[in-house]
């Protein structure tokens, strides 16, 4: 009996934090809590959201990775739905954001990469609001470190074009020293520092310091997500 | 587990490194019929030492099936192999807009769709485009394609539609079926066994919801299911849980891989029990990041793209003739 006792609360002490973590969010997860982009605030900040439901990635049975994931590695768990070649329904399709691998010599292995947590929240359960208040879309962080000097930035996300947007940089509030865009908190506003000090000699677009301030970056033929934000040759050429 | 590993492996994964699209450039085929034209236009490829990036979805091709088409997404481009003795020795590339997905090959021609364009067209041997399938609208994200020549069969999965649409292989439509009516969540890749006839999809289901397993489907020609094997595992487990590219070997037996846990399963059709599994994820040789798809000669050979790594990784699985 003694032995009996022991041995349920062993299970006990091993099983009740799997429960813990798999129920709360389970909570979480429960239809009225739900929320969408559109109806973000900041009071649903915390509520998972419904392209995330828990059991996509986690697993109390067999899930290998630290909190029961399904697997280890987070890439591996965002590129199972969000693949570009068979994206799950609706899962935006999308690639690291490397070098253009086809300048890599060594073709798997790149000179820097992106992964996809180190702009997206990590782990993506629910909305995020930045410190102004507004809703960061498409779950990206309200701080984002630089990879290239390492200095950590608040990021304004709220709007796919426009102030807030991408690259906002002749907004009304676009020289607040106080927060970034998502992508020019790398590639700033200067055309040469956006692409590399490498400027397309002849390229129109080279006569703007500003290339194209407010637009979707990722948009129509241009730095598409899905193919790791590198030019798509019909753009380079104008198209 | 036992995992077996066929010794041109290195040498492939060499090979498609370093000298995949350098043997393409003198037999480059950019044939274009005037017709094809506006945002399906293919674009010129640029450097032609580009190394493979992305492979997705791969098919058996030529009249003796000892081509084996590799489509590329990332890229945009069709990867020609001549398959001499287990090893693949690249032979040209097509070039098309960047988006090419699932590919097939039928009678004398293979099947290309592309999510870019949202199409999917048929093409002779030698890259000469010949028709599109449907009109405009018909597709939104075709995602995989198969084909049965011998009963003019062409089956296309748009998993953004979430439908299955079977045209002849001359490009008559006969059929769309819903997803949803065929008990399916999210079907993501389609396999096919032309000796029974039937056609396989992996269903990523309701991902765990309980709405719906993680499974494959197995369907007659008519759009019956024949067979459901579920990838979950008692209560709450799961075999595997992110099922793609399938195919069928010399024996009937089913090979899947799965795109999260990076394995490749052999099931058995009858019982859906798993029979072997190889593969693990990482970046060595035998292991693969994000496996799409699969094809098996009839030696037992299984070559499985590993989408995130961009190279092809073979399997002796057995099960020869």
């Amino acid at each position: 009996m003694k032995r009996y006792q022991n041995g349920v609360w062993l299970l006990a002490v091993v099983l009740l934090p799997m429960f813990v973590v798999a129920g709360s969010e389970i909570r979480k997860a429960a239809p009225e809590t739900r929320t969408t982009e559109s109806a973000a605030s900041s009071a649903s900040a915390m509520m998972i959201i419904p392209q995330h439901e828990c059991q996509f990635c986690h697993s109390v049975h067999g899930g290998t990775g630290p909190t029961l994931t399904r697997a280890a590695q987070y890439d591996l768990l965002c590129m199972s739905c969000h693949n570009p070649t068979a994206p799950v329904g609706a899962a935006p399709p999308a690639d690291y954001h490397t070098e253009d691998p086809q300048d890599s010599n060594e073709g798997t292995l790149y000179s820097f990469q992106i992964d996809c947590v180190e702009c997206h929240v990590d782990p993506p359960h629910s909305l995020v609001t930045n410190a102004w208040g507004g809703t960061q879309l498409k779950l990206i962080r309200d701080s984002v470190t630089n990879p290239s000097n390492g200095t950590k930035y608040a990021i304004r996300f709220e709007a796919l074009s426009g102030d807030y947007s991408f690259c906002d940089l002749g907004g009304p509030d676009s020289q607040n020293p106080d927060w970034e865009n998502i992508c020019d908190m790398c590639h700033s506003n200067i055309w040469a520092e956006r692409h590399h000090n490498d400027p397309v000699a002849g390229n129109a677009w080279n006569s703007s310091n500003h290339h194209r301030n407010g637009a979707t970056c990722t948009g129509g033929n241009c730095h598409n997500h899905n193919r790791g934000f590198q030019l798509r040759a019909a753009a380079a050429a104008g198209g | 587990m036992t995992r077996l590993t066929i010794p041109c492996r290195r040498v492939l994964a060499a090979t498609l490194l370093s000298t995949v699209a350098a043997c393409v450039g003198d037999s480059l085929e950019r044939s274009l019929d005037p017709q094809f034209s506006g945002p399906r236009q293919s674009v010129t490829s640029g450097d032609p030492s580009e190394p493979m990036i992305r492979p997705g979805r791969l098919t058996w091709a030529g009249p003796s099936r000892n081509f084996l088409l590799v489509t590329d997404h990332y890229r945009g481009v069709v990867y020609e192999f001549k398959v001499k003795h287990g090893e693949l020795v690249p032979f040209r590339e097509f070039q098309f807009d960047a988006g090419v997905s699932g590919i097939a090959w039928g009678g004398d021609r293979f099947f290309v769709g592309n999510t870019t364009t949202a199409s999917v067209a048929a093409y002779r041997q030698n890259g000469t485009w010949m028709y599109d399938l449907g009109g405009p609208g018909t597709f939104e994200y075709p995602s995989d394609i198969e084909v049965d020549e011998e009963r003019d069969l062409v089956f296309v999965l748009d998993n953004r539609r979430q439908s299955i649409d079977v045209f002849g292989v001359n490009g008559e439509p006969k059929n769309t079926w819903s997803a949803s009516a065929l008990g399916m969540e999210n079907p993501v890749a389609l396999g096919i066994d032309t000796v029974r006839q039937e056609l396989l999809v992996s269903d990523y289901g309701g991902l765990g919801t309980g709405s719906g397993p993680f499974a494959i489907h197995v369907f007659d020609y008519e759009g019956n299911r024949l067979k459901l094997i579920s990838g979950k595992l008692g209560m709450l487990g799961a075999r595997f849980s992110r099922p793609q590219g399938t195919t069928v070997d010399a024996q009937g037996r089913i090979l899947m891989v799965d795109a999260l846990s990076c394995e490749l399963f052999v099931i058995d059709r009858e019982s859906g029990a798993v029979l072997d599994i190889f593969g693990e994820p990482g970046t060595e040789p035998g292991q693969m990041l994000a496996p799409l798809d699969v094809a098996v000669d009839a030696d037992g050979r299984a070559f499985v793209t590993s989408n995130r790594l961009g190279r092809i990784e073979v399997f002796d699985v057995g099960g020869g003739s």
